[in-house]
């Protein structure tokens, strides 16, 4: 039962591996860090790398357009779930925003604070979002990117302009929110 | 340029209408008619013939045909606004000038006239029907990917909607038409306009398998903006429900939330590394598993089973100090298992130590995966510090 992986995989195993430490994604639309490279990588073998991580406690999970490991209990579902709760109000906030604002979406920086500075409605909802403090506008959209930056959801496409790029994980959030269950 | 043309040939157009643009400049800057007509019979020449070009033998002039000028107007993103209307117009203007034709012909009269403006109307239908086709097309692209405001997307889509449907009857209105006046036409026996009847016949029959497509790409458009809609509102409701606290008692997130598989994140535990070749130990793991299934069995005749909660807090109690015991393991010279006896370990847990030492400090071990110790019906790896003599 040998499961030679890194004669497969000879350069990628450890950086899918660093990956699973951070708890990231692997997403194909990503342009940084060998992520597509990984992507690749994972879907061309897939099978054996799903069998070589199990024993020490990972599953690897596929879904459109990116991987990510997750643990094989419910060990993490109480950070998981505080997680998600944070989302709720981002994500309709960037919805209000952009009823496009999904994976894919690229924005500009300044664009989104333009719109910000100019729809009252979208002011309420930033006012109103717990968890977020900022002095102005500008600040409040930077420490929302800041956060999807963080947790592996966007990208900077161009740090000349300030361009940003939605990547496929951010369907993590937006399938979860979209399954969750509202009782009449 | 019919939808259907390839890249390579879009390019050959694109050259093609540089040079012929040049042609046409120069054509209509130069007053000579010698000259004009020698750049006739050059490329202009061929930019008719591939109906780049258009050229009126009545007033001499030259003009981009109508597929050059929508093709540019595409490539400048002129194209925003649909004329639909304007196809019923022409078949109205059609029908004028088949009638003033048959009434020249009645009287004998030259009706050359008519035949060029029905050859001229002929050939305009396709392009508008394209030039129609790919406007709706972009509109509802752009308005499904770019429109930010929800309910104006879904404005802009139904009506792109509503655009195609009426293409689809100005379509059918022109094949009607073609049909009614088919021994009209063939009446004519002009060559241009039996030409340009079964190009248009041929554009009618391509043009159609596009507009099913379009028609079935705004309906899924309109049906994918629904679901984001309700997504929209859905997020609303979550919002609300968590500004009031009221998000576990209304909604399965938390039940949700367990049963899905978590992402990996937060990892302070210490694992094995991929690198240290985990799958080397399997079979080893396997014959452990197997021999202490056969000792299960071999007991469960004789003893009964029972479950000594004494003992197992005993077991609990007994706390091992890893990071000592590994440094003394680094100290001296025998393999991990034979030290860790040598240690009195206990017996019952001499197999979870030897596996937590391993897991903690694989790296700085020496693993001899072709080597096993026995100790009673076990195989244990024979482990070395790396730091022995000879290391």
């Amino acid at each position: 039962m040998l499961i030679n992986v890194e004669e497969l995989l000879p350069q990628q195993i450890e950086k899918i591996y660093q990956t699973i430490l951070k708890g990231n994604f692997i997403n194909e639309n990503s342009t940084k860090n060998g992520n597509s490279e990984m992507y690749d990588s994972i879907m061309s073998k897939e099978s054996e790398l799903r069998a070589y991580f199990k024993p020490i406690g990972y599953v690897l999970i596929k879904r459109e357009g990116y991987f990510y490991f997750a643990h094989d209990d419910a060990s993490d579902s109480v950070s998981a779930l505080e997680k998600i709760v944070d989302y709720i109000d981002i994500a309709s906030f960037l919805r209000t925003l952009d009823s496009n604002f999904s994976v894919g979406y690229r924005f500009r920086l300044t664009s989104i604070e333009n719109q910000l500075n100019n729809n009252i409605e979208l002011q309420e909802l930033a006012y109103k979002m717990k968890g977020i403090s900022a002095k102005d506008n500008r600040e409040f959209i930077q420490k929302i990117i800041e956060k999807l930056k963080k947790d592996g959801f966007v990208e900077e496409i161009n740090t000349t302009n300030g361009d940003y790029i939605i990547l496929n994980s951010y369907e993590y959030i937006e399938t979860f929110l979209g399954e969750v269950e509202v009782y009449e | 340029m019919a939808i259907t043309k390839n890249i390579i040939d879009i390019i050959n157009v694109q050259n093609s209408c540089k040079d012929v643009i040049q042609e046409l400049y120069n054509y209509e800057s130069r007053p000579n008619t010698i000259l004009r007509a020698n750049y006739k019979y050059a490329k202009i020449d061929e930019a008719i013939r591939f109906e780049i070009l258009e050229y009126d033998n009545y007033d001499d002039a030259l003009s981009l045909s109508s597929d050059t000028e929508e093709y540019y107007r595409t490539r400048l993103g002129q194209n925003s606004e649909t004329y639909i209307g304007l196809i019923g117009d022409k078949i109205s203007k059609l029908n004028g000038h088949l009638l003033t034709y048959n009434i020249r012909i009645r009287n004998q009269e030259s009706a050359d006239k008519e035949i060029q403006s029905i050859y001229k109307i002929l050939n305009q239908i396709p392009s508008h029907l394209k030039f129609n086709l790919h406007t709706i097309a972009s509109n509802s692209v752009f308005a499904f990917k770019n429109e930010p405001n929800f309910e104006i997307k879904m404005i802009k889509l139904k009506l792109c909607q509503e655009e195609i449907k009426e293409l689809i009857d100005a379509s059918s209105s022109v094949d009607s038409l073609l049909a009614e006046q088919y021994h009209f036409f063939r009446a004519m026996v002009t060559p241009k306009i039996n030409a340009t009847i079964l190009k248009l016949k041929h554009n009618s029959a391509q043009m159609e398998g596009s507009f099913r497509q379009l028609y079935d790409d705004i309906k899924n458009f309109i049906n994918q903006s629904i679901k984001d809609g309700e997504f929209i509102k859905k997020l609303q409701i979550l919002k609300n429900l968590k500004d009031e606290n009221k998000l576990l008692e209304f909604t399965n997130i938390e039940e949700y939330s367990k049963n899905k598989p978590s992402i990996a994140t937060n990892i302070r535990e210490k694992r094995i590394h991929p690198d240290d070749k985990i799958h080397d130990y399997i079979d080893t793991i396997l014959q452990i598993i197997e021999s202490r299934a056969l000792e299960f069995k071999n007991k469960k005749d004789d003893v009964a089973l029972s479950y000594d909660i004494e003992a197992e807090i005993k077991i609990e109690k007994t706390l091992y100090n890893y990071q000592e015991l590994h440094s003394d393991f680094l100290a001296q010279e025998k393999d991990l298992i034979s030290f860790l006896i040598q240690n009195n370990i206990a017996k019952e847990r001499i197999l979870g130590v030897f596996v937590r030492m391993l897991k903690n400090y694989a790296p700085k071990y020496q693993i001899n995966s072709q080597n096993f110790v026995k100790i009673d019906t076990r195989e244990y790896i024979e482990i070395f510090s790396t730091q022995r003599e000879g290391v």
